[in-house]
């Protein structure tokens, strides 16, 4: 299997001594076709390695490489999806969508009827001229899964997507994502997801990527080969959920 | 062409001549205004763009913004008059160069202030989604700024309103440039004792702030509401900004609507017009709507109403030939020179004294009246729009009457030296307490009434507690405004009489005045900034910040 991102020896720190190390040594690829789960407890780094991978931030040592190639600006072929939604409060849901757009070189008429099928593709329609403060929070997170998915990445990055909707709302939302990941026509080649919900990674991913605290490092690699779709109470992904809360606890 | 009978001719000139000398001062104001603006959001974002920018551009900030208004004279005059020689552009310049010194400076600070605490999310947001240069600068930086921007705007205004009579009469050597406008028009009235000139020149100004406010402050007010971010995404530490941004708001939505709605307009007003009018009052809901609904009638309405000020200048030119620069006697020079320098530290310790004096009498009165006001939520709106008023009168403008009122007092003209830097101070601690005030959570207040709460308990356990991070803001923008308003409060020409007391801000206008000498002048200005900028380290700053953490609440 061809891999998509490969992060080898990235090690990060804040400050200068060894106590503001907040990655050790990470080496992980991500494959095509691939939805990983992050999870480790709080502090661990979950969301500096999202950000490292996407190039946001710079790891203190140790690269990334994207299809062969380093990652050194921001890189193209990747979206976020942030835990706040970071919608822009001043822009509609039409033009927040939008933005996901930029520096694409499509023609005006082109880029609205982008936005506008992804709009009914979340289940938007009607909201295209509301503003982020008028929705509730799992319509915000439409709108970001919306604008993450427009530019057509290779691979999505989601820093703890659910963890600010409430139980109902997240279980929703859990769905369409899956579902989203099961349409080969809007899918991307992958997904990499942090979050500190241990049964959610069982749940949605097809290998979770276990985090140690401070500094971060890996503590193991598991792949999930549960049949979907999952039933969240099942008997093996209960064993499967706590081998892992093993392995933080 | 205007003897009509019936009409006196006299007042109808006098009026006219207002309606010019209104548009003057407008004229002025604004073009001040949109230069800080554009001065205010430029310095910003380069201060907030990086470490050593910062590091590099907000000390030059802070110490610009402590130089009172009539420190940056000399720069004013030496460059502007001696470009121009002496010409009416030159003049105007200068004096739109003085009101812009007093409007950009906090107008820097706020963009820096909101550029440097955009959330990380959004940042990071638009990095992901490769917004750069003009695009980021219109969906993420613009729009940060924009409330801010507001609010500050509205201060700058005032601010400019306050100093309107100090820069529109520039004095040069032993010539006074008296510009037309409406605030050299009442000074002049007040200082010859001319009553009826004072009541109109003052009523025309009222009118005119006011409908400024109606007009522009109170739609921006609204529209910028839509910039806000949620709550939930600004974190605890990135509140560094004052309070009174999110307090003031609250002001516009129960001040009484005195914009017209659709209905409240006769049938025969053009439906454009109605409509205009009645969107007034719902600017805000969607902004981009509101634009691209009423873009064209808002664009129309500046435009027209540039193109009036325009025509009522020109046709005051052609018809009334008022001379541009009638020059006021120079009567004043016969005053004290100062020999030491050893002057200067009295001069200095009886300013603090005196500023402190009115801190406390602003906060003796303003406190009471803001627990009063806030508590009275029915006629809160009206109350309000009252002190709006209030405030809206550039103080300036009347020193004379506030003199004359009170010198007979006991304390003479150490009580009304103290009273006229009040003016320069009390606003902005009113202003801030209710915000305060308004701001307490209803549940604190309801638990504190279920526990029977009254008294001195309410006032320590409740009160002090909740409005302490307003005060503190209130007292540190009031002492900004006190140490500037003491250049107008401590030495005022008032006809053949000169009212001076012995102080900082009189010792800078004797230096720039009388004495021309821009030795002396400097160093007082080096003095008086130094002096402010210790304050600012030693006890505001510390203070600003002990109180933010421990009784902000969220």
């Amino acid at each position: 299997m061809a891999s998509l991102v490969d992060m080898q020896n990235v090690s990060h720190a804040f400050g200068k001594s060894r106590s503001d190390l907040i990655l050790d040594k990470i080496n992980l690829s991500i494959n095509e076709h691939e939805f990983v789960g992050v999870v480790g407890p709080s502090g661990c780094g979950k969301s500096a390695l999202l950000r490292i991978i996407i190039g946001l931030t710079k790891p203190t040592d140790g690269a990334v490489y994207y299809r062969g190639e380093r990652v050194e600006d921001i890189c193209k072929g990747m979206s976020m999806v942030f835990q706040t939604f970071a919608l822009f409060p001043w822009l509609t849901v039409f033009e927040n969508i939008e933005l996901g757009l930029q520096g694409k070189s499509f023609s005006k008429s082109e880029k609205r009827a982008r936005v506008l099928k992804i709009i009914e593709f979340m289940g938007l329609s009607g909201f295209e001229e509301a503003y982020p403060r008028e929705l509730s929070r799992g319509m915000k997170q439409r709108v970001g899964l919306a604008r993450g998915l427009i530019p057509d990445p290779e691979l999505i990055l989601m820093d703890e997507p659910f963890s600010s909707l409430d139980a109902l709302t997240a279980t929703h939302l859990r769905e369409e994502v899956l579902d989203l990941w099961l349409d080969p026509s809007v899918a991307p080649e992958a997904v990499i997801m942090v979050t500190h919900n241990v049964e959610e990674a069982v749940y949605m991913a097809d290998r979770i990527v276990i985090l140690t605290s401070r500094p971060g490092k890996i503590a193991k690699e598991l792949e999930v080969t549960l049949p979907r779709p999952r039933d969240l109470r099942s008997n093996e992904l209960y064993k499967i959920v706590d081998e892992i809360t093993g392995f933080i606890a | 062409m205007f003897l009509v009978d019936g009409i006196n001719v006299a007042v109808f000139t006098e009026i006219w001549r207002l309606v010019i000398y209104t548009s003057y001062s407008l004229s002025r104001l604004i073009i001040a205004l949109l230069i800080a603006y554009i001065f205010g959001i430029l310095y910003g974002i380069a201060t907030a763009r990086t470490r050593r920018s910062e590091s590099a551009l907000l000390p030059i900030l802070d110490v610009l913004q402590s130089v009172p208004i009539l420190g940056f004279f000399p720069a004013a005059i030496f460059f502007f008059i001696a470009i121009f020689e002496e010409s009416w552009l030159g003049i105007e310049l200068a004096a739109i160069f003085l009101i812009f010194t007093c409007q950009a400076w906090n107008l820097a600070f706020s963009t820096y202030e909101s550029v440097s605490s955009i959330p990380n999310d959004l940042r990071e947001a638009s990095d992901t989604f490769h917004l750069k240069g003009l695009s980021k600068f219109r969906n993420l930086i613009l729009p940060a700024c924009v409330p801010k921007l507001v609010y500050n705007g509205m201060m700058s205004w005032a601010g400019g309103w306050y100093f309107l009579v100090a820069a529109e009469i520039i004095i040069l050597g032993s010539t006074a440039y008296n510009m037309p406008g409406i605030g050299s028009y009442i000074a002049e009235s007040v200082y010859s004792a001319n009553i009826t000139g004072t009541i109109i020149g003052l009523l025309f100004l009222i009118l005119a702030v006011l409908a400024f406010d109606l007009l522009i402050w109170r739609p921006l007010r609204n529209y910028a509401e839509n910039f806000r971010y949620e709550p939930v995404i600004i974190e605890r530490t990135e509140i560094r900004s004052f309070l009174p941004t999110s307090t003031l708001a609250r002001f516009s939505s129960l001040t009484p609507r005195l914009a017209l709605s659709n209905q409240d307009l006769p049938k025969r007003v053009p439906r454009r017009v109605r409509e205009f009018a009645g969107s007034m009052q719902y600017v805000t809901k969607k902004p981009t709507t509101f634009l691209a609904k009423h873009g064209r009638l808002i664009f129309f309405f500046s435009f027209l109403s540039v193109v009036l000020i325009l025509i009522i200048i020109s046709i005051q030119k052609i018809l009334f030939y008022i001379p541009v620069l009638p020059k006021i006697s120079d009567s004043m020079r016969d005053i004290l020179l100062i020999q030491e320098l050893s002057v200067i530290p009295v001069a200095l310790g009886s300013s603090l004294i005196r500023l402190f004096l009115a801190y406390v009498l602003s906060v003796a009165w303003t406190l009471p009246l803001a627990v009063v006001i806030a508590s009275k939520r029915r006629s809160f709106g009206t109350n309000m729009f009252i002190i709006q008023v209030f405030a809206a009168i550039p103080a300036t403008a009347i020193f004379p009457i506030i003199i004359l009122a009170t010198i007979d007092l006991p304390g003479g003209l150490y009580l009304t030296s103290i009273i006229l830097t009040m003016t320069g101070m009390q606003w902005y601690l009113l202003f801030n307490l209710i915000g305060g005030m308004i701001a307490i959570p209803s549940d604190l207040i309801e638990t504190s009434n279920m526990h029977k709460l009254k008294g001195v308990n309410k006032w320590k356990k409740l009160i002090l507690p909740a409005v302490m991070p307003s005060f503190v803001t209130g007292s540190i923008t009031a002492w900004g405004g006190g140490w500037n308003a003491l250049v107008v409060t401590e030495y005022i020409v008032f006809g053949n009489d000169i009212f001076a007391v012995l102080g900082i801000g009189a010792l800078l206008d004797i230096a720039a005045y009388e004495l021309g000498s821009v030795g002396l002048l400097l160093l007082i200005i080096v003095v008086m900034v130094a002096t402010i900028m210790i304050i600012n380290k030693l006890i505001w700053r510390p203070l600003y910040n002990y109180v933010l953490s421990k009784y902000l609440m969220e």
